[in-house]
């Protein structure tokens, strides 16, 4: 029975070593809200964004959002877990007031209702938020397909805690050519790309790995050189067209996405837009260094947008399957609709006629939205799902 | 093998130093474990370590688990692989344990046991609301209805 541990008597310092172990701006936020003696054993989150060579580097949050247990409002819900994972652009205004802008979970396409009611502002005091994934890129007034455009920067150290000092960063643009940036330097500064172009580029267990066509993983050292640290996914240069590195349960996965030789979109954008037909995922066996092809993901569904890929156990959500894959189109103009490929059959559809797919992204649970305004795809300025 | 720094025969016995919690058990570890308390560590520098050492806050349940720990941690190569795995075992426990881990690490100084429990109770906070840590801790809220209005307004999504 938790009565019985006296933790008021745990002296200050230990609550501020505990707090320092959080490792996400929300988890630290909801710990200094909790009573005024951990507030002051913590400091505030300092809020800067990443600047290099002048430039703002995009970065919005991938956020889990769900109802605590036991609170007065789960009398009206439904007994399992309801998540919605949404990503949102946080700025402050000209006040000093923090704004969000929600987007599209996979690109940055921003999500614009119609009309409709919406709250005005939520408390994240009052839900449980896990911070699942900080999307950074840079855009720039150019546009996405600009090469001057990064679809991908990661900043390592990415704890709240790491000091400005200690940033290094690698951002993969245009059609795959490596730059990276360390604190102090005035602009990004070109690799040595061996085995360029590369298709993408991921910080795991504290360290930044980068996939080229053959999915063949390598390191990035802290003096920004490469180092072979798998070998390729396929051998004799089978398999797919584009490969994409993502992190699940703690392991380094490859998935392999085989795309149809002609778009069949209809867009006017010759032989950009790569339709994807299906996906093969391994798993990287780092006692052996080899790949293993995994056929079921069980309650895991992976995440690959434009500027981000990620997991999420949908376990115990109600109606949610997890064993698929939540993408969007390579180069879609505008950045594409949320489709979903299901490891089970190996079929393709829009999120939107997937109901148990689309379920965990839209609309917003009952919670969110109490007056049930109807939230469908269909109420969006442009559809996203 | 010979763990004592102040001893030059190849061939004397492990020195172990013993310990006394506050229901009056008796430990026996050995002095290589129990540098990895630096108030224990200091008492050995000292020569204050010969005679059972008094451990009042610690009870004697408590004080063998330490002893565990200290024990496993001062193993040579053990890979850190399985050595996570051991940690992670350990802390496996019920909230008075660890509460209770917490106040031994910190009192007698032991550094690696400190942030592994800490990091369980951090783990504990992760991803819920300030009401649930409030029932979880069993502590109040000490804000003022003006702090605590300002707290929500600080921790608001207002969206455009």
């Amino acid at each position: 029975m938790e009565r019985s541990v006296p933790w008021s008597e745990l002296p200050m310092e230990l609550w501020s070593m505990i707090g320092k172990k959080l490792d996400t701006r929300v988890d630290i936020d909801q710990f200094r809200s909790v009573c005024s003696p951990w507030r002051s054993s913590v400091p505030p989150v300092s809020e800067s964004k990443l600047r290099i060579g002048g430039t703002l580097i995009n970065q919005c949050t991938v956020y889990l959002l769900e109802l605590p247990p036991t609170s007065p409002k789960d009398s009206q819900c439904p007994p399992s877990r309801e998540g919605w994972l949404i990503k949102i652009t946080e700025d402050k205004d000209l006040s000093g007031r923090g704004r969000v802008q929600l987007s599209n979970l996979l690109s940055s396409r921003p999500i614009l209702f119609k009309g409709g009611t919406f709250p005005e502002v939520l408390c994240t005091m009052d839900y449980r938020v896990t911070e699942i994934f900080v999307e950074r890129y840079l855009i720039g007034e150019k546009g996405a397909c600009y090469p001057g455009a990064a679809r991908k920067v990661i900043m390592l150290p990415d704890s709240p805690w790491a000091a400005l000092e200690e940033t290094s960063v690698v951002g993969i643009f245009g059609r795959g050519r490596l730059k990276c940036w360390k604190h102090g330097d005035e602009d990004w500064n070109a690799m040595d790309n061996p085995n360029s172009p590369y298709d993408d580029l991921i910080a795991y267990k504290g360290q930044f790995y980068v996939v080229d066509r053959f999915g063949t993983v390598s390191w990035i050292n802290p003096s920004f050189k490469m180092v072979q640290f798998s070998p390729p996914v396929c051998g004799n240069g089978n398999g797919g067209d584009w490969k994409h590195l993502v992190e699940s349960g703690g392991d380094l996965y490859v998935v392999d996405r085989y795309c149809n030789e002609f778009s069949t979109f209809g867009r006017i954008r010759a032989g950009a837009v790569r339709e994807a037909a299906g996906f093969k995922v391994y798993r990287l066996n780092q006692e052996w260094g080899k790949w293993d092809e995994i056929r079921n993901l069980g309650d895991v569904a992976l995440f690959l947008g434009d500027h981000s890929c990620f997991s999420v156990s949908v376990k115990g959500f109600g109606g949610c399957k997890g064993n698929c894959i939540y993408f969007t189109e390579i180069n879609a103009t505008r950045g594409g609709k949320v489709q979903v490929f299901n490891m089970e059959d190996g079929s393709i559809k829009r999120a939107s006629y997937s109901p148990d797919h689309l379920r965990i992204l839209w609309p917003p649970p009952a919670w969110i939205t109490p007056n049930g305004f109807d939230l469908s795809p269909s109420s969006l300025e442009e559809p996203l799902f | 093998m010979s763990s004592s720094s102040s001893s030059s025969s190849p061939s004397c016995p492990k020195k172990m130093i013993t310990l006394k919690s506050s229901d009056g058990e008796t430990f026996e570890i050995e002095e290589i474990a129990a540098l990895q308390s630096k108030t224990l560590e200091s008492m050995i520098d000292e020569n204050c370590a010969s005679t059972p050492v008094p451990l009042p806050n610690i009870t004697g349940k408590i004080l063998a688990k330490v002893v565990e720990y200290c024990t496993k941690h001062a193993e040579v190569g053990a890979d850190a692989e399985s050595l996570r795995a051991w940690d992670a075992e350990f802390v496996s426990v019920d909230h008075p344990t660890l509460f209770d881990y917490i106040l031994a690490a910190n009192f007698l100084e032991i550094p690696t046991l400190l942030n592994l429990a800490c990091q369980s109770v951090a783990d504990m906070v992760k991803g819920k609301t300030p009401d649930e840590i409030h029932k979880i801790f069993n502590i109040k809220s000490t804000f003022t209805p003006e702090e605590e209005e300002e707290l929500r307004r600080e921790n608001q999504w207002a969206f455009d």
